[in-house]
Order: structure tokens, then sequence, then C-alpha cells
């Protein structure tokens, strides 16, 4: 699946955890493409570590 | 609507909240700015996340027509002709009232005793696909006569 079908199909089905619902709407979500230890990286490259679980 | 469990078959912990679009749209015009401050504390895990998708991969549906998805006729009483002939076939699984057949072997089971398995469970199948009321019931839906058309997935 493309990064945008992703995105479409996660704000169709999908609720996530400490958002406003329609301020995601029309934001849409950050896709991960990668993890390595408690480094995620974004579908744009950028890694960040992983300080929340819920994510 | 919190559903678990089957989600992963039970080999991996996941759970999950469902809401209708009535449910979800009154939640997101409560507050134009405001967070919902809710936590799922631990989400997103993938082992889980893959087993659920192979789980879903997996499910089959008794179905009276499957490109309709029709379901049998509760009178016909499917699930209790369904365990008089696992009975009869010597395997033990459950058939729950809404056509759904539930499968929890051991861990242990051998690729021999899975081969047995489903040995018994086609039997059993065909031994309830034979009986003449469900038979009907399938012509009656494609309208084509001693054809079995769509009928009983294992």
């Amino acid at each position: 699946m493309s990064i945008q079908s992703l995105i479409e199909a996660d704000r169709k089905h999908l609720i996530h955890p400490v958002i406003n619902y329609r301020a995601h709407e029309s934001r849409g979500v950050t896709v991960l493409e990668s993890a390595d230890g408690a480094f995620l990286r974004d579908a744009k490259g950028r890694a960040r570590p992983r300080a929340l679980s819920l994510i | 609507m919190t559903v678990a469990k089957g989600l992963t078959s039970g080999y991996a912990p996941m759970g999950a909240v469902l809401m209708s679009d009535a449910v979800y749209q009154g939640i997101a015009d409560g507050d134009p700015v405001a967070s919902v401050g809710h936590g799922h504390t631990y989400s997103a895990r993938p082992v889980s996340a893959a087993i659920g998708l192979e789980v879903v991969r997996l499910y089959h549906e008794l179905v009276a027509d499957k490109d309709s998805k029709q379901a049998f006729d509760a009178s016909l009483k499917l699930p209790d002709r369904i365990a008089a002939a696992a009975y009869k076939n010597r395997l033990v699984f459950r058939a729950f009232g809404d056509n759904i057949s539930g499968f929890a072997p051991a861990l242990s089971y051998t690729a021999a005793e899975f081969d047995l398995l489903f040995e018994r469970l086609e039997r059993t199948l065909d031994n309830v696909l034979a009986e003449p009321e469900v038979r009907a019931a399938l012509r009656a839906k494609d309208g084509v006569k001693g054809s079995i058309k769509g009928g009983v997935a294992a």
C-alpha cells in the first residue's frame, strides 16, 4: 500500500489515543516505516526515540 | 463494542474497541479543540497485528450461498447436524449456534494429527452436506437442481 492509501485507510477506520478526532481527520496520521531499538523511523526517513508505549 | 481473544485466535494478546459512525461523530463533535483523553497503554504491536491478519485470512464461513454470503436458516439447525456428524466421525470441536465451528487444537498437535483432524472434519461436513434438508437449502438459494453451488467450506 502507498503511504497515501495507508493515511486514507487510517482516517476511515481507526481512532488513536489522545487526539482530537476532527484535527486528526484533517491532518492525517504519521506513517512509521521501520523501527530500530527504541527509534522509530517515519516514511520520510526521520527517526525519533519512542518514549510513549501507546503510539 | 469491545472485542479480544478471537482476534488472534488467542495466540497473542490483542483487544479492540469498535464503534459505529454515529458514536464516532458524537465524540468528534463533542469539543472542537480538546483531545479525547483516553490512552491505549500498549498498541500498534506488530506481532499481534500480524497474527490478527493471518487469523482473518484463515477464518471461513458456513454459508448457504458463497456469492451472497447468505446464512443458513436457523430452522435447519445446522449446528446440531454438524455436532452429530462430528460425533459419529470421532472428532471433538464446538459447533456454535450461529453456524460457526470453533477449533482449539492442543499446542502439541503434530502434522499427522492435523491431517487426521482435517480428514474427519471434511468427512463430517460432507455428511452434513449430503443430508436432504441441507441440500435443499442450497438448491433453494441458487435454484440449480442437483447442483451444490456454494455450500459448506471447511
